[in-house]
């Protein structure tokens, strides 16, 4: 199937991290010994869209999951899921789809 | 028996036990059996304290045998470098495939462990001329401890212990970072040393406990000796000896990475977590930056 650049990207976790709220910390454990890392803390922000992306979502939507809770203007809300989306991209974090518009 | 102090590299005698065999890890007891009748099991001499009454009940049970191993035809879902890999069973079981020889060429173990890994098979390949089951065989044996802890109240930790006036000081770090000084310190200021490698941790009742372990370590003082935790110390060698308090946040998250912990199943990890969070709260644990002195061991345990 030919994609478009204008395709839907959504992005869900992937079964290879563990997360847990451990002593207050959000902390994010990479199972199969995946990278040279094998933890990761995240941020209250970052712990929320981990929540989030238990199911498949796009940016934006989960850039509303943030405006929900703070107060952030709606394109640095984006921008943060992006970023977030991207470094979980890089530690193969997430899955990914396209959806054909 | 005695266990005479012998360092790396020097022969230890290994004792052979008929038909079955029951090792104690802290509180986790794995009980090695035959398959069928005449198997006999060896361990080194390090190992025979660590034996332990077969009448105990056991949280594992293997049944053992001596005999060609049969290559699961699944894919592996985790392979350590060539020297074993993990297959996953359509029933949730796991086997392990443990290789040795000349480079990890010659597959030794077999271990097939059930879903509720409370029941396992392992075929031992007739590769030795004794003919028998090495219940201690390395990686084997501390892999089946580190993973079965996950699932019962502890984990396995590099760190030695000294266990003085019936309190255990746990001293943690990676290789280089000091665990056999301050253990033989420890040991030269009135301390038995259970383990200069291997720690396990264990949390019952609120209670957090330290064992030793027979695993590595420069000097064979291995005893399955376990005792309170009065206090867990992160080793750094400085030109001083001064003690940093860490917060239960940053102690988590330090001795997370220093677990020997092969990080293949999720529930396992949430539990170690959830155990590390329960030590962290219960126990102090600080930064001991030290020089190799008495001094060093008298400030961990309040005596300097």
């Amino acid at each position: 199937m030919i994609m478009s650049t204008a395709d839907i990207v959504e992005y869900r976790r992937g079964d290879s991290y563990v997360y847990r709220l451990t002593v207050g910390e959000h902390l994010l454990v990479a199972l199969h010994a995946r990278g040279d890392e094998p933890l990761y803390a995240l941020t209250p922000t970052g712990a929320l869209l981990w929540e989030r992306l238990a199911d498949w979502s796009t940016p934006e939507q989960l850039a509303d999951a943030l405006s929900s809770e703070y107060e952030v203007g709606r394109e640095d809300a984006v921008q943060d899921a992006r970023d977030f989306l991207e470094q979980l991209v890089m530690l193969q974090a997430v899955q990914t789809r396209r959806i054909p518009t | 028996m005695t266990i005479l102090p012998r360092g790396v590299g020097f022969p230890t005698e290994k004792v052979t036990y008929d038909d079955q065999l029951s090792l104690g890890f802290g509180r986790l007891i794995v009980r090695f059996h035959g398959a069928e009748q005449g198997v006999r099991f060896s361990i080194e001499e390090t190992h025979v304290p660590f034996v332990v009454s077969s009448d105990c009940p056991a949280h594992l049970e293997l049944a053992c045998r001596v005999g060609p191993i049969e290559t699961p035809t699944s894919p592996p879902v985790f392979t350590a470098g060539e020297s074993w890999s993990l297959h996953r069973d359509a029933d949730g079981g796991e086997d392990i495939v443990f290789r040795g020889g000349l480079n990890f060429g010659t597959e030794v173990w077999h271990l097939r462990l059930d879903r509720s890994f409370r029941r396992g098979w392992l075929v031992e390949a007739p590769v030795m001329p004794e003919q028998v089951v090495r219940a201690d065989g390395y990686p084997l044996l501390e892999y089946i401890v580190a993973r079965m802890l996950g699932r019962h109240d502890g984990l396995l930790i590099h760190a030695s212990t000294a266990i003085l006036d019936g309190f255990a000081y746990v001293f943690v770090g990676h290789s280089g970072a000091g665990k056999s000084t301050i253990a033989s310190i420890a040991e030269a200021a009135g301390a038995r040393i259970p383990t200069d490698d291997r720690t396990i941790i264990t949390v019952t009742d609120g209670e957090v406990m330290a064992w030793g372990t027979p695993w590595h370590g420069s000097l064979v003082r291995k005893s399955p000796e376990g005792a309170p935790v009065r206090g867990i110390f992160l080793l750094q060698q400085a030109a001083f000896d001064r003690i940093e308090p860490l917060s239960p946040a940053r102690a988590a998250k330090e001795l997370f990475v220093r677990l020997i912990q092969p990080r293949l199943e999720a529930g396992e990890v949430r539990e170690t977590l959830r155990i590390l969070e329960q030590i962290v709260e219960r126990t102090p644990v600080g930064l001991l930056k030290f020089r190799p002195t008495r001094a060093a061991f008298d400030l961990a345990t309040g005596a300097g």
